[in-house]
């Protein structure tokens, strides 16, 4: 493969989607009746972080769309499958299968928006969004685009399946980013809220409270290495951790990165506002953190889950 | 820093076969692996055919506290195993945070949500036991566990190009240093709910699948799963792996155009995919010797891919072999990318191109050399496997052979 030049990704434009959420309001009713939930989140998230950014005419040439979502087909499959059931299988709508599929979410949304870069989803459970982001830096970086939609969406789990979730019923909601290389920003004046350095990613595995340190750890020690900043000033830790047990291991596991690199500066932690419930959580996190950082000042998001991904990212708030 | 990465091991489920060999010999033999479903009852549908992998037995792969996992991750477990034994890559050994996972599916684990769906559609307030099994990304995970493998676990949810997009994943991952050995492929499981929602798009052939004939009807659903491991060239060399071929390059792009439908226009989707397949390999056109087509056997798809060749590689396209292997195993549809792709390998290694069964009239639309019926013997160096799916997803590799020495 041809030698890839190193790309830097900054983010542009930020678009969320919260509970009540007009659809037909936002969307339009045209062709509503046959975009599932979860693309109507995604959807309204992403024209939402495209008027963000300011993007210019005949974007979609060069833009793509990287959706993270672990549930986002589930109500589909159960309303079709009720509907075999109640009106035979060979009466299904043909119009409503390819909703069973998590690939429509973003492929409708290539369609509305004219993306022809390319169109990706992914699905790894609690850190969906952050590894839909991460996807879409590296695929920035490598030139498959110069702009990507990437974050995460999922609809309210019907009751029937509320229960599978430790955490509960699932909120409606969407976050994506506009991620843009760099110089592709800098020359259609965009304004920039922060830049993407780096990412840690590792699988976590259930067996072990111990191995949850051990694996936040390699995520971080990944995105500090990715970053690749002898100076990085980290003035605030996003938690991905849903009780005080996981809230110390993360916060042992990042200060140990910090020590065996002694690069960072006072570490504020912030808060457990946003318990990891869903691969969009960290999307508000990141949000957030891009709002409350001071120019060049640095923080990492983590997002991890027992038996899922372990992901950490860092990002450089720009003013 | 850029890496070359080569393919060390291969495990393949498939309709005509489970491993390397067999699946290898059913293709050059021109098997077919359709049969009447067994799976479910198709009485009530107009279709009753498909390429169901029958011979698969769980326990033959996967230890007891495994087998409760659902079908895509069984599969996916078992097709890892022979990967990882056929590089010979003992993952302890290797370093369990230097490997990871990356798999494309398009439903996941749908046969276990189905059996949810059953059971709770029949008694609301009861919780079946297969639960959190549904979970598309326990496919991922339940292949992280079986191995401990600890690198980054990825799971792809875009359709028929979702093997192709993992694979890409992984050269991305291994280019950049991060990790020096992937687990990548992809699986898809035989569900009723594909069965009827293609059924009722009228996508389904009804006995045979016939890729570029005038004749053709639609697709035969298809499962299995494929798995490769993923290497640098230097680690691959540090501990004397068998070297399979190359991943030279791939491309991808989004039709934005029809949820369902292929773009047919000139700057289709298909084409730039392999455009940029072509360029991010650093090639020329006339270094592919061969295309692993996605030939689903559906008239758009069949029509547009042979333009979109014949738009790319111009002239060139009448000289060059395209061959579609949905002829005998089906429409895999996450696993096609990744068959596709060891497909090509097994055939460079073999010197042999698998051929497109069931051709019998050729359309005046697909006017290129589709390898019919029988297989043909050519020292092919360089292959391009496309895969495009719904949504407008479209990725195709470029896999190469591999020169400097332990070839298998």
């Amino acid at each position: 493969m041809n030698e890839q030049s190193k790309r830097e990704v900054v983010i542009t434009g930020i678009g969320t989607i919260a509970a009540p959420f007009n659809a037909a309001e936002m969307l339009g009713k045209k062709g509503l009746k046959y975009l599932s939930g979860t693309t109507r989140l995604a959807l309204a998230a992403v024209q939402l972080a495209a008027k963000d950014a300011g993007l210019p005419e005949g974007f979609g040439a060069y833009s793509g769309v990287v959706a993270g979502t672990s549930y986002g087909h589930l109500n589909s499959c159960i309303d079709f499958y009720e509907s075999a059931i109640k009106d035979g299988e060979a009466y299904v709508n043909p119009m409503e299968f390819p909703n069973i599929m998590m690939t429509m979410t973003a492929g409708q949304i290539a369609i509305r928006m004219g993306l022809k870069a390319l169109n990706k989803t992914v699905s790894t459970g609690k850190t969906a969004g952050a590894d839909a982001l991460c996807y879409a830096k590296d695929l920035i970086e490598t030139k498959q685009a110069e702009v990507l939609f990437a974050g995460a969406a999922e609809e309210t789990v019907s009751q029937m399946f509320a229960n599978d979730f430790n955490t509960g019923a699932r909120q409606a909601e969407s976050v994506f980013f506009v991620l843009e290389e760099k110089s592709h920003a800098i020359k259609r004046n965009a304004g920039i809220y922060g830049a993407f350095l780096g990412y840690g990613s590792c699988f976590c595995p259930a067996s072990s409270g111990l191995e949850l340190q051990a694996s936040i750890h390699r995520a971080v020690s990944g995105a500090v290495q990715q970053a690749g900043r002898p100076a990085l000033s980290l003035q605030y830790l996003l938690t991905a951790a849903s009780n005080q047990q996981e809230s110390e291991q993360e916060e042992a596991a990042v200060r140990a990165v910090m020590n065996q690199t002694n690069t960072f500066g006072p570490l504020l932690k912030d808060g457990i506002l946003l318990p990891e419930k869903t691969g969009v959580t960290s999307m508000f996190q990141i949000r957030k953190g891009l709002e409350a950082a001071k120019n060049k000042e640095c923080f990492i998001c983590n997002s991890f889950a027992s038996g899922e991904n372990c992901t950490s990212m860092i990002f450089e708030s720009v003013r | 820093m850029s890496q070359r990465i080569v393919v060390t091991g291969i495990g393949v489920i498939s309709p005509i076969g489970i491993g390397k060999e067999p699946f290898f010999n059913g293709l050059m033999q021109g098997k077919s692996g359709c049969a009447l479903v067994k799976g479910f009852d198709t009485s009530q549908l107009k279709y009753h055919y498909g390429c169901e992998v029958s011979a698969f037995r769980s326990e033959e792969f996967l230890p007891e506290a495994f087998l409760r996992y659902g079908r895509a991750s069984a599969f996916s477990m078992a097709a890892a195993r022979m990967a990882l034994a056929d590089a010979g890559l003992e993952v302890p050994d290797f370093g369990q945070e230097q490997i990871g996972i990356s798999i494309g599916t398009g439903l996941g684990e749908m046969q276990t949500l189905e059996h949810c769906l059953r059971q709770r559609l029949m008694a609301p307030d009861s919780l079946p036991e297969t639960a959190p099994l549904w979970e598309g990304h326990h496919i991922t995970r339940s292949v992280a566990e079986l191995f401990s493998i600890k690198g980054p676990n990825m799971l792809f949810s875009t359709a028929c190009s979702a093997g192709s997009d993992a694979i890409a994943y992984a050269c991305m991952r291994l280019q950049s240093g991060q990790q020096t050995a992937m687990l990548a492929g992809g699986v898809e499981v035989f569900s009723q709910m594909a069965f009827w929602g293609f059924s009722r798009m009228k996508a389904v052939a009804d006995q045979e699948c016939r890729p570029f004939d005038a004749g053709r009807k639609g697709i035969m659903i298809g499962e299995g799963a494929g798995l490769l491991v993923l290497e640098t060239l230097a680690s691959a060399i540090a501990r004397k792996a068998p070297i399979y071929g190359e991943i030279n390059g791939w491309g991808t792009s989004s039709d934005a155009y029809h949820m369902t439908a292929p773009d047919p226009g000139p700057d289709g989707g298909m084409a730039r995919a392999m455009r940029q397949a072509i360029r991010n390999s650093g090639i020329g056109l006339k270094d592919i010797d061969y295309i692993c087509a996605h030939g689903t056997g559906t008239a758009a798809n069949d029509k547009i891919e042979t333009a979109a060749i014949k738009t790319v590689f111009g002239d060139y396209a009448y000289q060059l072999p395209v061959s579609s292997i949905k002829s005998m195993i089906g429409h895999t549809g996450g696993a096609a990318g990744a068959l596709g792709t060891i497909a090509s390998l097994l055939a460079i290694n073999n010197k042999t191109i698998p051929p497109t069964i069931n051709y019998q009239n050729p359309d005046p639309e697909c006017d290129l050399d589709y390898v019919a019926n029988q297989m043909r013997q050519a020292d092919i160096r360089m292959v391009m496997n496309n895969s495009f799916a719904f949504g407008g997803n479209n990725t195709s590799l470029v896999i190469g052979k591999y020169d400097g020495g332990l070839g298998v």
